[in-house]
């Protein structure tokens, strides 16, 4: 994390559901801004670059998912989305649109701020030094710039992507289980289902395997869990 | 009580009549014939959301039945449910108005 605190949007109608989010995360060093529809979520994310937006699905006009997707045109902000239960599909859309993770309305406010905290400081597989890049039969992953290029054309990859396909490609065939990607990922305070891996890593293969039914670099040991490269 | 959990008492507090308006629209809107279904479903779902988060769990789940009945064009059932929610929601009122009241888990 660095030393300047991170910058939390909440993009939230509700303002008693913004007040509690305000309440729970104030006294934790982020700085906080909030929004109350989608249009006003987007600008200010254009205006402060959040490292970090929870964003209600359920917005007026624009809806959370578009919002997301809109979104991701210009940040690569963890993105964790507020679904209602009734909206079941909703969080499988928002994470394919390229949100991080999700939270059930209604919410546990102490599971919901330790969920923040621990994406805020994920650890990262930095197993290289700084510049050092890992290049892979056309895929080179550039460790220390978070970027990725395939045959040398740069790939958007949302920060759990990159995540994913950096801890994978640390230890070439090595398995890695669904828990143990997820304790990378999330650190212990995750608590949600292990669907959300399979997600990430069904979108993770849609940009960087030609054909992600027959992939070259991520493979699913069935079930065990992921492995990078080798058959 | 922790401190964070006396600021979300507080801010329960803060929007008790917010929370009162909505419960009030949500019985109008059930009870006018034929039912608002717009106004009804908003309401629900904007007091499930923040009654369950607000750690009222019972007045949030009744309250949540409602909206599923709703949502499953089940008006009648929505209706049934409406004065097991409104006796739940009287005791987060009379909680968050007498300060020594009991707290609901």
């Amino acid at each position: 994390m660095s030393s300047t605190p991170p910058r939390i949007l909440v993009i939230e109608d509700a303002p008693d559901l913004r007040a509690l989010l305000r309440a729970l995360l104030a006294d934790d060093g982020f700085e906080l801004h909030e929004a109350p529809d989608g249009a006003t979520g987007l600008v200010l994310a254009q205006e402060i670059q959040p490292d970090l937006v929870i964003l209600d699905v359920g917005l007026p006009v624009i809806d959370g998912v578009e919002v997301c997707r809109r979104l991701r045109a210009f940040s690569d902000a963890y993105v964790l989305m507020l679904t209602g239960r009734a909206e079941e599909t909703d969080k499988l859309i928002g994470l394919s649109v390229g949100a991080d993770d999700y939270v059930t309305k209604p919410f546990s406010p102490r599971e919901l701020a330790a969920r923040v905290k621990a994406m805020l400081r994920r650890p990262r597989a930095n197993v290289d030094g700084p510049g050092t890049d890992r290049t892979f039969d056309g895929l080179r992953i550039d460790v220390a710039g978070r970027r990725v290029f395939l045959d040398e054309t740069e790939v958007a990859m949302t920060k759990s992507e990159f995540d994913l396909l950096d801890v994978l490609s640390a230890s070439p065939g090595r398995i890695l289980t669904r828990a143990q990607l997820l304790e990378h990922l999330w650190a212990r305070e995750w608590t949600g289902d292990d669907h959300v891996i399979d997600v990430h890593m069904a979108n993770l293969r849609r940009k960087i395997e030609s054909d992600p039914k027959h992939p070259r670099f991520v493979h699913t040991v069935r079930g065990v869990g992921f492995r990078f490269g080798g058959r | 009580m922790s401190e964070l959990d006396a600021r979300i008492r507080a801010l329960a507090k803060r929007f008790l009549p917010e929370w009162r308006e909505r419960a009030d629209a949500l019985e109008r809107a059930l009870l006018s014939d034929p039912v608002d279904l717009p106004t009804a479903e908003d309401a629900a779902h904007q007091l499930a959301g923040a009654l369950g988060s607000f750690g009222f769990g019972e007045s949030g789940a009744a309250v949540r039945a409602i909206e599923a009945a709703l949502r499953a064009g089940d008006q009648a059932g929505a209706i049934e449910s409406l004065p097991g929610f409104r006796a739940l929601f009287g005791i987060v009122r009379a909680e968050l108005e007498d300060e020594k009241g009991p707290t609901e888990v």
